[in-house]
């Protein structure tokens, strides 16, 4: 499973250098290269109560805008979740995430996001994909240097190792971003909460919040001033 | 009488000037045409008998022609040509004063006559070269109509001063006080100019009425003038207007409103709100002891918006806006670059036409 999303994920990105190649252009599209640290907060309740469990995340992330109105950025994220609650448990995390956001007007864009995410406990290895469709509003907070948005996303398609999917996954983001000449920064807060059908009386709840920090540096001919 | 006879009478009486109008019209207008050719035939008789050396009897026609009543119409260029004729027969009858004072009546009509050598002798222009001293007078020869290019060409013009004199000539615009000088130095004599059609300045003249204006003065303190008015019209084709810049009602607010530092508090206040409402989405029984990390994007939300409005209150000056407005200075300024690339460009088809206007003054 892990491999077939490190596949889709490679050939998102080949999408834009294969279309720049396409038009003649060889070099590489415009975009950020950047490193990502985030600190993650995971609760879950199994009908016994709060486990919560939080940590520092590292990771990176590729940026490319193949076009003036679309970007593909493709993020890894990975670290240990230390337990802030009894009964919860020390556990890994890894995610790879590809999300694809094309702007539909000047002060909204849509996303989709295709996840894979991984939970490495002592006992378990529970392995998660979802495919994820949303929108973000936005704009300039301080001209020319700072942008806010904020988006909602729904996940039709989610998949867990070893249980049924849930059975409403939703998440939320607010984001500020810099984008300038030659640094791409960004600050962005995300919710994602998933219920699960009841089972055996209990029903399951489950969510990760994470705020992310974003420090890049601008790559390729840049096409537009509009930051995302 | 009647009222019938009465009524009719009034009618006649009524006709009878106005018949008598279009009778002494019908008159006129043969007898004036036949004046002129009289006094023409009379010159050309009295010329023709100073030439046959009959120059008592020229003597008779000559003084006919300048009668004042004489009832033939005389023309200017009659009347010096009479004048000169005059002089010449009466410096061959050896009356030189009274020679003299008619050649100078023909000097003072028009300075420009002069004595052919081939035709009259040495005693009638030695008369008429002592009429020329004792006389002043200057003059300016109407301009021939003419089409130029006023950046190859010339307007050519011809003066005269009788004698020698400090001579100025200018062309001044009607309505005009100061002149472009077209000539300044002392001169006898018939002279020939040219006026590159610019004015002082440099700049082609515009079209318009112009005079000629010679004046002189001798070494006695003598002095004369004289003009003559001609006009200048353009033929080139159309030119484009230029754009005339934006005005303050069509361009934006450079400066922003004092209420733009709030409103960029509140767009902060506003994202931190946002923020918040995204941890709003959380499970109620996974909320535990709250979600620190939504605090983090609130906070960096208002110290956006403080920012912002700091910025605001610093630096009041809406940059977009300043661009804009010079985009579009920019592009009307290359919009009337072009056109007056166009405009230069006809320019350079620009003819001068010299309409010659009135007899010299």
């Amino acid at each position: 499973m892990r491999r077939q999303w490190i596949a889709a994920a490679m050939a998102a990105l080949a999408i834009p250098c294969t279309r720049a190649a396409a038009q003649g252009r060889l070099t590489l599209p415009a975009g950020a290269v950047s490193f990502v640290t985030a600190s993650a907060d995971h609760r879950v309740d199994t009908g016994l109560g709060l486990e919560r469990s939080a940590g520092p995340l590292f990771g990176a992330q590729l940026d490319l805008e193949p076009d003036e109105r679309v970007m593909v950025s493709l993020r890894a994220l990975g670290g240990t979740l230390n337990p802030k609650t009894p009964g919860a448990e020390t556990r890994a995390v890894g995610e790879l995430a590809l999300t694809t956001r094309l702007d539909m007007v000047s002060w909204f864009r849509g996303t989709v996001t295709a996840l894979g995410r991984s939970y490495d406990g002592p006992l378990a290895r529970q392995h998660w994909s979802e495919l994820s469709l949303g929108g973000e509003g936005h704009g300039m907070l301080i001209d020319k240097l700072l942008e806010a948005s904020v988006g909602l996303s729904l996940a039709p398609v989610v998949r867990v190792s070893g249980r049924d999917g849930p059975a409403l996954a939703v998440a939320g983001l607010a984001r500020l971003r810099h984008s300038g000449e030659r640094l791409d920064l960004s600050l962005g807060y995300s919710l994602e909460r998933y219920d699960f059908a009841a089972s055996g009386g209990a029903r399951r709840v489950e969510e990760l919040s994470m705020l992310v920090f974003r420090a890049g540096l601008r790559i390729g001919a840049r096409r537009g001033d509009s930051a995302r | 009488m009647t009222a019938r006879a009465a009524a009719s009478r009034r009618r006649c009486l009524t006709l009878v000037p106005s018949l008598a109008l279009v009778a002494l019209a019908l008159a006129w207008s043969p007898r004036r045409a036949a004046a002129q050719g009289s006094t023409a035939e009379s010159l050309a008789q009295a010329t023709k008998l100073y030439e046959d050396l009959q120059v008592e009897r020229a003597l008779v026609l000559l003084r006919q022609v300048i009668s004042p009543s004489s009832p033939f119409e005389v023309s200017h260029e009659q009347r010096v040509q009479a004048y000169t004729y005059l002089g010449a027969s009466l410096a061959i009858l050896g009356m030189r004063d009274s020679s003299i004072a008619y050649f100078r009546a023909a000097l003072e009509r028009d300075p420009f006559t002069d004595l052919d050598p081939t035709r009259f002798t040495e005693r009638e222009r030695s008369a008429f070269g002592e009429a020329r001293r004792r006389t002043l007078a200057v003059a300016a020869r109407p301009l021939l109509p003419r089409r130029i290019d006023p950046r190859t060409d010339a307007i050519p013009m011809v003066i005269v001063s009788t004698h020698a004199a400090a001579v100025h000539a200018e062309v001044v615009a009607a309505g005009d006080t100061t002149g472009v000088p077209v000539f300044d130095r002392e001169s006898e004599g018939v002279r020939e100019l040219s006026w590159n059609a610019r004015l002082a300045d440099g700049r082609i003249a515009p079209a318009g009425r112009y005079w000629l204006v010679v004046r002189g003065r001798d070494s006695t303190g003598l002095t004369d003038s004289a003009s003559v008015g001609f006009e200048l019209a353009h033929d080139l084709p159309a030119l484009e207007d230029s754009l005339l810049p934006p005005s303050e009602s069509e361009l934006l607010a450079e400066r922003w409103p004092r209420t733009s530092a709030y409103r960029q508090l509140g767009k902060g206040v506003a994202f931190a709100a946002a923020g918040l409402a995204v941890s709003a989405l959380g499970s109620g029984k996974l909320e535990g002891s709250g979600r620190p990390l939504a605090g983090g994007i609130a906070i960096a939300g208002v110290a956006a918006g403080i920012t912002g409005a700091v910025n605001r209150w610093r630096h009041p000056v809406n940059d977009a806006a300043v661009a804009t407005n010079q985009r579009r200075r920019d592009a009307i300024a290359a919009r009337n670059a072009g056109i007056a690339s166009r405009n230069a460009a006809r320019l350079a088809l620009l003819r001068i036409i010299v309409i010659p206007s009135g007899a010299p003054e």
